[in-house]
């Protein structure tokens, strides 16, 4: 079986197909500090993919609560219990991934969901990691956490779902790395829905073919992100393209958070099929959870993430800036002054955002009226 | 009568012009295509002395095999009871009647039984460990212009719903369309021809298209787009108006799974290797199967000789290959995930 290289997890890994990466690599950050899981990303690609008769399950953006939430039903520990606890070295992985755990003559290490785990979308939404005991509450802080992690397909460098599939229906397109299910080809096996380890490939009770995330391609080809990425209120998301054909550029947002800075983590990397949507971690949560999720580095990236006030950090902010302020993608970044600029794949400036918001105070006293102004009416 | 009662019936009634089409199609393929045919027809027509003879030295042969013991030919009359399974070749019965596409009818009993061990698909990834149908009971019959197969085997429970891990049974029928092709899915340059049954599509044609309260009846769902009448709209009769059918993406790829609706249960495919089985719009095959106490019995009938070239021939006298297929849906098969047997040769009565 052929190998392929993985940067995330600082060794090559047994793939069953050899392919040069692609021309440049669709990618996201997602800050979950920021993330409030009001669903309007969920909503966004809900409305406009999958609202047909037979895709009721079917949800390519969710975002669930950590520790115990999860879609479908506990994704992540059912994969983990056959994988065994990732062992690093550093920031090299020692144990098997999903391709090598169960051998060459087995398809890469899936497990199938059942419409029961489809069911309880919400179930541990917004619960903590143990219980409050009396007291917790005083106090600047109790011990229990819990994050919103957003959830897409992660387009991978080696998608487990291309390497699942027996008549090669999934395919990676070399221009952006996006990954479809060929909706002519498909026969509704089911082993890419099987073999995917972030479950973001399901299957149509009624189309009777798998479908997954299409990574909004339609907006891509014409520069534009994602429906989940332009919905997002809260401004977490960046939608743009790592650099795949040589060094990451230092004035590509994406390249410079992920790859120069490592600001941002990829999710569950010791799976090894090298995701493509990144997180800033949450400052707040133990770094033993955060380490089980985003690999190693975590330690890091949230020491900078408190930092990034600081002026040697003022690039990066300038690019976390950046998130949700355009519904271009932004190719090109860098700092002006006060603000952060960005520009589109065409070299159009699409973003300028101030370091610092214009503040304007109002006397209390309205002299053109004679009115004293009051926050209440 | 309600807007959906009214497109409900023009729905039924174009299914039924539909199947009538596929019927006519059918009837019309298994007629002689050339005077040649025709002539060759013309030359054995069926209830001869001569197959007779034939027919009872070949049962008395295989009851030879199986006893042991030598018999005299011709000591054995022929009856309409068949033998007991024999193991080896598959004699394709020559009969006066139809060949009859029900798999209960009388008919079958004329059919010796040829016993097909199946082996489990372990050669190509995915695979599977262990056979759960480890043998079929195969039967074959002509009458120079259709040849009909009837494939049966045990299964406690049919299995006919899909969802994402929930798997339908199915069986299929394998013939060779050049010399020396594989009997795993044949090869590059060397095709097979492959006629394709599934549980799912028979109940689709028996009751009504598998539907979302199927096999969730507690669902509930607001609204589909553009979708005519009332939850839970069923498919495909909610689903007239064309932009309400844009959100079956496979559907509107042209898929053949995706067919919404169907009007055949089986489907003829061509392989040239693993994972390279490709779907043929014009089919001339129909099926059907049943489920009977504890055993899935399907036919598969289809004319003799087409005018397509990714079709197998046959002609009385014809001696080939055939292999079989079995998906067990209670063990989750599909695709792949199969057991089959090797190739099993055939000979076409005269």
């Amino acid at each position: 079986m052929p190998q392929r290289s993985n940067w995330q997890i600082n060794r090559p890994i047994e793939y069953p197909y050899e392919a040069p990466p692609p021309q440049r690599q669709v990618a996201y950050i997602f800050d979950v500090n920021k993330c409030i899981a009001c669903q309007t990303c969920t909503i966004a690609c809900k409305t406009a993919w999958t609202s047909g008769k037979g895709q009721e399950t079917t949800f390519y953006n969710n975002v669930e609560s950590k520790p115990y939430g999860g879609y479908p039903l506990a994704w992540d520990s059912k994969l983990m219990e056959g994988l065994g606890p990732a062992r690093w070295k550093e920031k090299s992985l020692v144990s098997l991934t999903i391709f090598e755990t169960d051998g060459p003559k087995n398809p890469p290490h899936g497990w199938r969901p059942t419409f029961e785990d489809y069911s309880s979308p919400n179930l541990g939404e917004d619960d903590l990691s143990g219980a409050i005991e009396r007291g917790d509450e005083i106090g600047p802080t109790h011990p229990h956490w819990m994050f919103y992690l957003a959830r897409i397909c992660n387009h991978c460098d080696s998608p487990a779902c291309v390497a699942a599939c027996p008549r090669k229906a999934v395919y990676k397109r070399d221009e952006d790395g996006i990954v479809l299910v060929d909706q002519e080809r498909c026969r509704g096996y089911r082993e890419c829905v099987r073999a995917c380890p972030y479950k973001k490939v399901f299957f149509n009770t009624i189309a009777r073919a798998s479908e997954k995330c299409i990574g909004c391609f339609p907006r891509v080809e014409q520069g534009e992100v994602a429906l989940c990425v332009e919905g997002c209120i809260g401004k977490i998301r960046m939608h743009g393209f790592r650099t795949t054909q040589g060094a990451p550029r230092e004035d590509n947002p994406l390249d410079y958070i992920i790859r120069i800075r490592q600001l941002a983590l990829p999710l569950y990397p010791q799976f090894g099929t090298g995701p493509n949507v990144f997180y800033v971690p949450p400052v707040h949560v133990p770094d033993g959870f955060l380490e089980q999720v985003f690999g190693p580095g975590v330690e890091e990236a949230k020491e900078l993430y408190r930092s990034l006030n600081a002026p040697e950090n003022r690039r990066l902010l300038a690019a976390l800036l950046l998130f949700g302020a355009s519904n271009r993608i932004i190719d090109r970044f860098d700092v002006e002054g006060n603000e952060a600029v960005g520009w589109d794949l065409t070299g159009t400036e699409v973003a300028r955002i101030p370091f610092t918001e214009h503040t304007y105070v109002r006397e209390a006293f309205e002299k053109n009226l004679g009115v004293y102004r009051h926050n209440t009416t | 009568m309600t807007d959906q009662k009214f497109i409900a019936a023009l729905v039924a009634g174009s299914a039924i012009a539909i199947g009538g089409l596929v019927w006519g199609a059918f009837t019309f393929g298994s007629a002689p295509r050339s005077s040649h045919a025709a002539e060759a027809a013309a030359l054995v027509p069926p209830g001869q002395l001569d197959a007779l003879s034939r027919q009872i030295q070949a049962l008395d042969s295989r009851l030879a095999t199986m006893t042991g013991a030598p018999t005299a030919p011709g000591l054995l009359s022929a009856t309409h009871t068949p033998a007991e399974p024999t193991e080896g070749e598959i004699l394709v019965k020559w009969v006066d009647s139809n060949v009859p596409l029900d798999p209960a009818s009388t008919t079958w009993s004329m059919a010796p039984i040829t016993s097909v061990a199946l082996q489990p698909q372990n050669q190509a990834v995915p695979m599977i460990d262990q056979a759960t149908v480890t043998q079929v009971r195969v039967q074959a019959i002509t009458n120079g212009r259709q040849i009909g197969w009837r494939v049966a085997w045990p299964d406690p429970a049919p299995n006919r719903l899909v969802d994402a891990a929930r798997f339908c049974d199915a069986v299929a029928v394998q013939l060779p369309l050049k010399a020396n092709a594989a009997y795993t899915m044949g090869a590059s340059g060397f095709p097979v021809q492959i006629l394709h049954w599934k549980a799912l599509w028979q109940q689709d044609l028996d009751s009504h298209f598998q539907d979302v309260e199927d096999l969730y009846p507690n669902y509930w769902t607001d609204l589909y787009w553009f979708a005519s009448g009332k939850f839970p709209y069923h498919v495909p009769e909610s689903f007239v108006r064309p932009e309400s059918r844009d959100w079956f993406i496979a559907y509107r790829a042209g898929n053949p799974m995706a067919n919404i609706d169907r009007v055949a249960s089986a489907e003829e495919l061509t392989a040239e290797g693993f994972g390279s089985l490709t779907h043929q719009p014009d089919s001339v095959t129909v099926a059907r199967g049943a489920w009977t106490n504890g055993e899935w019995a399907v036919v598969f009938v289809r004319p003799m000789e087409t005018v397509d070239p990714d079709d197998f021939q046959f002609a009385p006298g014809t001696r080939d290959t055939v292999a079989f297929a079995v998906w067990d849906g209670a063990a989750s098969n599909v695709g792949a995930r199969k057991q089959h047997s090797q190739w099993i040769v055939f000979e076409v009565q005269k």
